[in-house]
Order: structure tokens, then sequence, then C-alpha cells
């Protein structure tokens, strides 16, 4: 069945919002329109020197101010991980990013996500280990599919819908921040702090999995998110990454990073070439440029680590290829 | 778990089923949050099963009453009333709670027989199962997935409908998105070539609409799902599997049911979960989620 030529790709498109990642299919390099951001890539391994590393990556890149605030955490808790595929953002920095934000004077932390592929959110964040530390550290968990919703205008032209329903739990935070795990997708190119927040979307109204948004486009839906209700920060969890077939079936990267930031583009345009891959190529990265925020490499300031000291090539599919630096 | 002690169980997880009914009569998915259609209906399947003469019941029906739109469907609230997936479990509960709402479940009968639904035709060679077959779907005009197509067929073959062609249909869908291991996941068994993982719920809620549909493929799930006795470490995921086993007439889950209940904090259990948990241990005979043919 690989290579599938474009005729069958773009049949293929059409129930899931796939991607076109083509090679020359000449795209134009994107402007980023004067917008500039800075991103930090931090060497770590999940261990006791996680927290630290975040304030290092705070002090190079620093948060909202959270003095006094509630601050939700979005990880990307996507399915339940299986044959010890690293598909979910790992425990430990989620609780390290807490007790981070927590030190930052945070009035309250809590830890929210409406995972894709079933309903059970506290299955899943059994078997990922997250339950007993959530308690340890008296974390609220949040099912955001099964919270209360509230309609938002949709502020992205994109998807066709004129509201976008929202979990109260997250409306009602002062700083969001996205928690992506460093993966390839399928059909998005890349699944990182932008397209993690799809997973904001709740259940209960769009479904388990959200079809709306692959029917109208995966990338418009990963846009019209990120206009309506942006995060605030995102930390990617590039300690082991996901790439082959992702964001469920790949295979285990170890790239031993954590990238910060609080311009969501910018660090995702920064881990994408982190993976060895080209932003510009990821076609919501491509779209959000110069509106959302900078994905050019000349627009990013770079601190911490340098992208190629720490840069590890993932493998993609056939069809992804033209993502490829 | 002697039959006394299931039965002091049940018991103190209906009260507290109880005590969590919001004062409009609903219920909602988590204590403190608005009623729901959701947690409401499956709360009148319990209480239906175990206190059919609570004084929470006429408002909960009322109040799910309510809900129902002017096509036949069901929404969620009304903060969220498009949603057409309740639409079965709403139906469900009212029906068995009396002939006063035979025209609102008719209507909803109705409602899901003529629902649109998105498919692919012809199925793409990308694919690896046929899409091309209708099931339902979470929102109406969307792609059919396991647990709506499942949950429609239970309503509608409660209501005679087993040989309608829609429903036919659904069976086929079903049987299109059999994960070739065993099992259902969400309503895509295999992806680019890669086969997914089965997932408890989804198999469960299978099994159950496909009660009467002797297959090879049934009966390699049922395993799976059986297989996974003593691995489930939550609520939803447990009564679910349980009710299956319960109403496939296999082994009895109920001991677990109580225990992990008994084990989960409070912070943790939700109504929707209790509701769920008590209908697992339910009687077999006229279940909630029988098929009768």
């Amino acid at each position: 069945m690989y290579p599938m030529n474009r005729r069958d790709f773009l049949k293929t498109a059409a129930g899931t919002g796939a991607a076109i990642f083509v090679h020359g299919c000449g795209i134009p390099i994107p402007d980023d329109k004067g917008l500039n951001a800075s991103a930090a890539i931090l060497r770590v391994g999940y261990d006791d020197s996680l927290m630290q590393t975040i304030e290092a990556g705070f002090e190079l890149v620093p948060p909202p101010d959270v003095q006094g605030k509630r601050v939700l955490l979005k990880p990307n808790l996507v399915d339940l991980p299986r044959e010890n595929k690293p598909i979910v953002t790992d425990a430990s920095v989620i609780i390290a990013a807490a007790e981070a934000f927590r030190r930052r004077g945070a009035a309250e932390v809590i830890v929210g996500d409406g995972p894709a592929l079933q309903r059970d959110a506290w299955q899943i964040a059994d078997a990922m280990g997250l339950t007993p530390l959530l308690a340890q550290h008296a974390l609220p968990f949040v099912d955001l599919s099964l919270a209360d919703v509230r309609s938002l205008d949709n502020a992205g032209s994109n998807l066709g819908e004129p509201v976008l329903y929202y979990p109260e739990p997250l409306l009602n935070a002062d700083i969001v921040v996205s928690m992506p795990k460093m993966k390839v997708h399928h059909w998005a190119g890349v699944t990182l702090a932008m397209k993690n927040m799809i997973g904001v979307l709740p259940g209960v109204v769009y479904g388990w999995p959200r079809n709306l948004v692959h029917l109208r486009d995966l990338n418009n839906a990963v846009l019209d998110v990120n206009l309506t209700r942006a995060p605030d920060y995102a930390i990617v969890d590039g300690v082991m990454g996901l790439d082959g077939d992702g964001p469920i079936r790949g295979d285990s990267v170890s790239v031993g990073v954590l990238i910060m930031g609080s311009n969501a583009p910018a660090v995702d345009a920064t881990a994408t070439r982190v993976m060895g891959l080209r932003p510009e190529m990821v076609p919501y990265l491509a779209r959000a440029a110069g509106s959302l925020g900078p994905i050019g490499e000349a627009s990013i300031e770079q601190r911490g680590e340098t992208i190629a000291s720490v840069r590890r090539p993932f493998h993609v599919l056939s069809h992804m290829i033209g993502l490829v630096a | 778990m002697g039959s006394s002690q299931l039965q002091t169980w049940s018991q103190t997880a209906l009260e507290e089923l109880i005590a969590s009914c919001n004062s409009d009569g609903g219920w909602p998915h988590v204590s403190g949050q608005a009623s729901n259609a959701e947690p409401t209906a499956l709360a009148l399947l319990a209480l239906a099963a175990f206190d059919s003469a609570s004084s929470a019941i006429p408002p909960a029906v009322a109040w799910l009453q309510q809900q129902q739109l002017a096509d036949g469907a069901f929404g969620l609230s009304s903060t969220y009333a498009e949603a057409s997936w309740v639409t079965p479990l709403a139906a469900m509960a009212l029906a068995r709670l009396g002939r006063d709402n035979d025209h609102a479940v008719s209507g909803a009968a109705a409602y899901l027989l003529a629902e649109d639904v998105f498919t692919l035709n012809p199925t793409p060679p990308t694919y690896g199962y046929d899409t091309g077959t209708p099931g339902w779907p979470w929102m109406p005009g969307v792609y059919s997935f396991v647990e709506p197509t499942a949950l429609a067929l239970i309503f509608l073959k409660q209501q005679g409908y087993t040989q309608h062609e829609r429903v036919r249909e659904g069976v086929a869908c079903l049987a299109a998105r059999v994960i070739p291991s065993g099992g259902w996941n969400y309503g895509e068994p295999v992806v680019l070539d890669a086969s997914l993982y089965a997932t408890v719920a989804p198999t469960a809620a299978a099994l159950l609409a496909l009660v009467g549909e002797q297959s090879e493929l049934t009966a390699t799930a049922a395993d799976w799902l059986a297989g996974q006795r003593g691995t489930i470490t939550s609520l939803y995921s447990l009564a679910w599997a349980a009710m299956a086993m319960n109403v496939l007439g296999r082994e009895s889950w109920s001991d677990d049911v109580a225990a992990l209940w008994n084990a989960t904090s409070m912070t943790r259990r939700n109504p929707l979960d209790t509701a769920l948990c008590l209908l697992a241990v339910a009687p077999r005979e006229g279940h909630a989620f029988a098929l009768t043919d």
C-alpha cells in the first residue's frame, strides 16, 4: 500500500482531515510578519532534577505572572499507553510543572484533559502512574470531557462553526499550560503544544474521538481552538518522544529535552526542528505563522541548548517524507 | 462477597446516588456540576432496578423529558442541546419508567432511524475496514463510531426494530469495526495498515448490542473482555465490563465492582460511575441493557 499516490491520499483526507506532506508541493515560505518570540530548550531526564529544570526554563522564558492565580495544566492523555509506547505526557513532568508553578505563587494548580480515544480518563491516569502522584501532591484532576460546558464565539473562521464549546474548568483558569508529548502525527505531521489544545474540546459535546474536527480538517480545528483560547505557556515533554506511526502506534525516541515558551507556534516550531522536521511543512504551523506567532528560525530567539546540539531525527511514514529536513 | 454483603453494598451505593441528585431533579456527571442527560438516564435505570418507588424518579423523569427536542432527539442539557448520542439512553430510561412516555420513546426511535450520518462510500483504498456502512455518530452528520452505534442498537432492538434495515446496517457497521485480534475500540480497528487496540467500554457496549447476533467475532470479543478481569482499575470501565459479563450470562464480576467502588475515594467517585456500577450488578432477568431476541 505504501508509498501511496496523491490521489489515494486525498481520498483518505476526506474522512480524517489529513494534511498533505508530499515533497515538492511548492509550499511558500511562511511570513512571520514581524512577529518574534523566544523558546527554551533544556536537557533533562525523568528524574529528580525535573522541577529545577522547569524553573530554569522559567528563567529563560518567563511564564505569565501566576501569583495568586489558578493554573490549569493540560497534558496529552490521548489513550491508554500500551506496549510501553510513550504516547502520553510523562507523569513526572506534569507533577514537576505543578510544583514549579506552585513555587512561583500559583494559588491553585489543576491537572485536566479529555482523552481523545477512550472515555475513561482515570483508567489512563492510573495506567501511566499519575494517580498516586496526584494524591501525593494534592493535585486535583479533572476530566475536561465530562465537565460543565460553555460556548464561546469561534475566533477563527476555519472550521465553519460559529461557536466552540469549552469546559468550565479551562474557562475558569487564569493560566492554561499546554503540556504535550513530543510526537509525530500521521495526519497532522506533528502533535505538540498547539495540536494538544484540541484535547480541551469536551467529548460530551464532540464525542470520543472528536470527529467533527477531523471531518472539517484537523488543521482548521487546531487553528480555531488556538485562536479562540490559546495556551498561555507551553512545556513540551521531549524526554522520550514518539516517531513513526504517531500518535499511538509509533516507536520510542530518546531526545532528553523539555521545550518551553509562552508562544505555542514558536515552541512547536522549535520542537519540530529538534525532531529533524520542517515546521513550514506542517500545515497548521505554516498557517499560524504571522498571526498566532512566528515559526521561522530567524524570528525565534533560541535560549538554553541549541537546536543542533539536541536534534534527534524522527522517522516518519512515507507519505510524510516532505516533512523531513 | 455473599449476597447479603452485595445487597448492603448496593444499598449504600444507591443512597449515595440519590444523595447526589441535583435540586432540578437531574443528575450531573460529577457532583457539583449541572444536570446532564447521560447520568440522569443511567441513574433512572439504576433506580428502576433497585428502588422503583424512589421519590427521586418523578422529578428526574420530568427533567429528562424536558431535554427532548422537536425532532425526537435528546440533548445533553439546556447548555448543549445538539448532542444526539444520548438519545438512546434517555429513551431507554423513559421506556422503562412507564407508558406515559410512549410518545417520547417513539419519537426518539423515529429520530434514530432517520439520523444523518457521514459515510465514506466507496471505502477509500487506504482504509482497512468498511467505511460505507452506517452506524450512528456522536453528533449528527459526522462519522459512525462504536459506542453511539451500540447504544442506538440496544435501544432500537428493545423497541422491536431488530429486523429494520437501519438496524441491520448498524449491526454490519459494528462487525466491520471489530479489532482483528478481538474486541472493539472507539471505532477504527486499523489505521494506515496498523491494527489498533481494543478498549474495555466500547467492547462491552458492542457485545451488549450484538446479543443474538451469534458469530465468532462476538465470542472472541467476549473472551478478550473476560481476560481484562483484574487489570481494570477505574469504575467506568469496570462497570461496563461487569455489566456485559452479567447480561451475557458469563461469570459475575459483582464482587469486583463492589470492591473497587468501596476502594475509590469519594472525590473520584461520581454519579455516572455509581449508576453504572449499580447497573453492573443489577439482576440479569429484565436487565435494562438486555435484549429480548
